[in-house]
């Protein structure tokens, strides 16, 4: 649904055709080899992706040709910044389809945005005794902001439990719910299994309790196409740096009428609208949340990225990702001595994995040798491992628009060739 | 850098076949430390008599180099008097931490080790069987069935925060 939805809003456009060797060379650092002259195959895309020229030239243009402070300056470079950091704003806020650009509200990433959420829904609507659910899915940055809630509000978390094969059943969220479930906190794309849950049906689930819903899509933004009209969540977050762009800028949509009714969160200079020696009125919405001077070149170059992606067919783009991650699968799936994690839907953008006998931070370090960068670990979701097991973590392979199945090969044989060194 | 110069083979035989890889039955002394960050667990169980280390054994479970490097910590320690094997732990772990710092007495397999100093990211699982031995030593085995709680540092997760004071200010010379 969303993605048909993504790809009608840009009709009209001639699209980029999606050649990965001509994408590959938009991003300089996938150029680089080691002295064995083996290219880098980037696969911790779910950590951070590797960024395109026109993101990195965004940043140095900024830099050289009209560093200016936002929302301030008269002379023509203070307007050129805002203008420029505002048309992000407006370029996020039709790429996530929201009604307009003052549902953006911009954070240094998506892990200060869920603190944010969570201080200023906390401050508006959290009585003690509340209850508030995440699952077991999530991301600690999606954690632990509401659980600091807990001993500042005197609200309860309760966990929805994930299933053995990695589900989150609806059966469960309905007994979890209650008259006091103020909130529900899930991620959109699960950055270890790689797992979209049914984001519509949970969302109108919790609706009907007159529970609020906070999305995290820290990791979705850059893999699935995302409609926060069509989704109806209450409030989404995303970071600029997983979807192609610098980091230090992130983002959280909001309804309007909600983040009208919410009070700042930090105080400073943009967020207020007049100030006296002992009170001050906070600003409109967007720049009641957006206090200080904001990380201006990330979040213009964050627009850049955004631009990036949607020159291409978006429904091109998520078949070329899941092509390489449905053979990354096959091939992995194809050893023995490998035991992929499970994933209850097709697999996005993410394959984890454990190997016979191995330790996956040895796995990691092995691979290293072959120019291959994976990720070993808990992979921020301690919950998620201890209900699945995996006392030592997982390892990781996570894709980007830019890899290949050629990537996938060269995994196999680092793996093939890990799994030597230790049978000597 | 070629990550075989960390998997030396003397490291990947002790990590196939761990020396003294069990519990004590009568420890005197024992200590848990844990990474959070990677899951690596190891408890030290010491039975100190006569102000010696007349046994050392480790329990738990990690990589190839945290079982390697607790493997050879034990063979080290073992039979020393418990200040001689202190100040042995800290040498050993100052040696790890800091590339610049001075190569502790009589090396011996522990050369092994030399390697995973090129690899930061890694030394935090040679370091955490030392840093379970240095608290063991401060731990009766009697009051360390809550040790849990008070086993990492912060910066790394490797030994504790609360060892009588000796790391202050969240520092456990990690090198993090």
């Amino acid at each position: 649904m969303g993605r048909v939805a993504a790809t009608a809003g840009n009709k009209g456009y001639l699209k980029r055709p999606l050649e990965v060797s001509s994408i590959r060379n938009d991003f300089p650092s996938l150029s680089h080899c080691n002295s064995n002259g083996q290219s880098i195959v980037w696969l911790d895309n779910s950590a951070t992706t590797q960024k395109p020229r026109c993101v990195i030239n965004a940043l140095t243009d900024f830099y050289t040709n009209y560093n200016a402070n936002v929302h301030r300056g008269y002379y023509e470079w203070g307007q050129r910044a805002t203008e420029a950091y505002e048309g992000t704003r407006k370029r996020l806020a039709d790429f996530i389809h929201a009604d307009a650009a003052e549902e953006i509200i911009f954070t240094r990433g998506a892990t200060e945005a869920l603190n944010a959420l969570a201080e200023i829904i906390g401050q508006r609507y959290f009585q003690p005794g509340d209850e508030v659910i995440v699952t077991e899915l999530e991301h600690h940055s999606n954690q632990i902001p509401w659980q600091m809630q807990q001993t500042k509000r005197g609200i309860r978390i309760k966990g929805w439990r994930l299933e053995e094969d990695g589900r989150l059943d609806l059966s469960r969220l309905e007994e979890l719910l209650t008259p006091k479930t103020k909130l529900l906190a899930f991620s959109h794309l699960s950055n270890v299994l790689g797992f979209i849950p049914p984001v519509k049906d949970i969302i109108r689930r919790a609706h009907t309790n007159g529970t609020l819903v906070v999305v995290d899509a820290a990791q979705a933004l850059a893999h699935v196409a995302i409609d926060v009209k069509d989704l109806d969540c209450d409030f989404l977050v995303g970071s600029a740096h997983k979807a192609y762009g610098p980091t230090g800028a992130g983002f959280f949509y909001g309804k309007r009428k909600l983040l009208e009714i919410l009070p700042p969160y930090h105080g400073g200079g943009t967020m207020m609208e007049t100030v006296e020696i002992d009170r001050f009125t906070p600003a409109e919405v967007p720049f009641r949340f957006e206090a200080g001077t904001p990380p201006i070149a990330d979040i213009i170059g964050f627009g850049v990225a955004i631009d990036y992606l949607r020159q291409f067919d978006w429904e091109a783009l998520s078949k070329h990702e899941e092509d390489v991650v449905q053979y990354a699968e096959n091939a992995l799936s194809s050893l023995s001595y490998i035991h992929l994690a499970p994933c209850p839907t097709r697999r996005t953008a993410v394959v984890s994995f454990l190997v016979d006998g191995l330790h996956p931070h040895d796995i990691a370090s092995l691979v290293c040798d072959e120019n291959i960068a994976l990720r070993a670990g808990f992979h921020c979701c301690q919950p998620l491992m201890k209900r699945l097991r995996y006392p030592n973590g997982l390892v990781r392979a996570s894709f980007g628009l830019y890899n290949t199945r050629e990537d996938v090969d060269r995994l196999v044989v680092a793996l093939e060739r890990a799994v030597e060194v230790f049978k000597k | 850098m070629n990550s075989l110069e960390m998997y030396r083979d003397v490291l990947l035989a002790h990590n196939e076949q761990p020396h003294h890889f069990y519990a004590l039955l009568k420890p005197t002394h024992a200590a848990h430390g844990h990474n959070p960050l990677c899951g690596d667990e190891i408890t030290v169980h010491l039975r100190i008599e006569d102000d010696r280390i007349q046994e050392i054994s480790f329990t738990g479970q990690g990589c190839a180099i945290c079982k390697a490097s607790a493997s050879l910590m034990t063979l080290r320690l073992e039979g020393q008097t418990a200040a001689d094997a202190e100040k042995d732990a800290r040498g050993v772990l100052a040696w790890l931490n800091d590339a610049t710092a001075t190569q502790p007495d009589n090396l011996g397999e522990l050369e092994a080790l030399l390697g995973v100093r090129k690899f930061p990211m890694r030394v935090k699982c040679a370091t955490l069987a030392w840093h379970a031995f240095l608290k063991a030593l401060t731990r009766p085995a009697t009051s360390d069935t809550d040790n849990r709680n008070s086993a990492s540092c912060g910066c790394c997760g490797n030994g504790s925060s609360s060892d009588n004071g000796k790391y202050t200010n969240g520092s456990c010379r990690c090198g993090s």
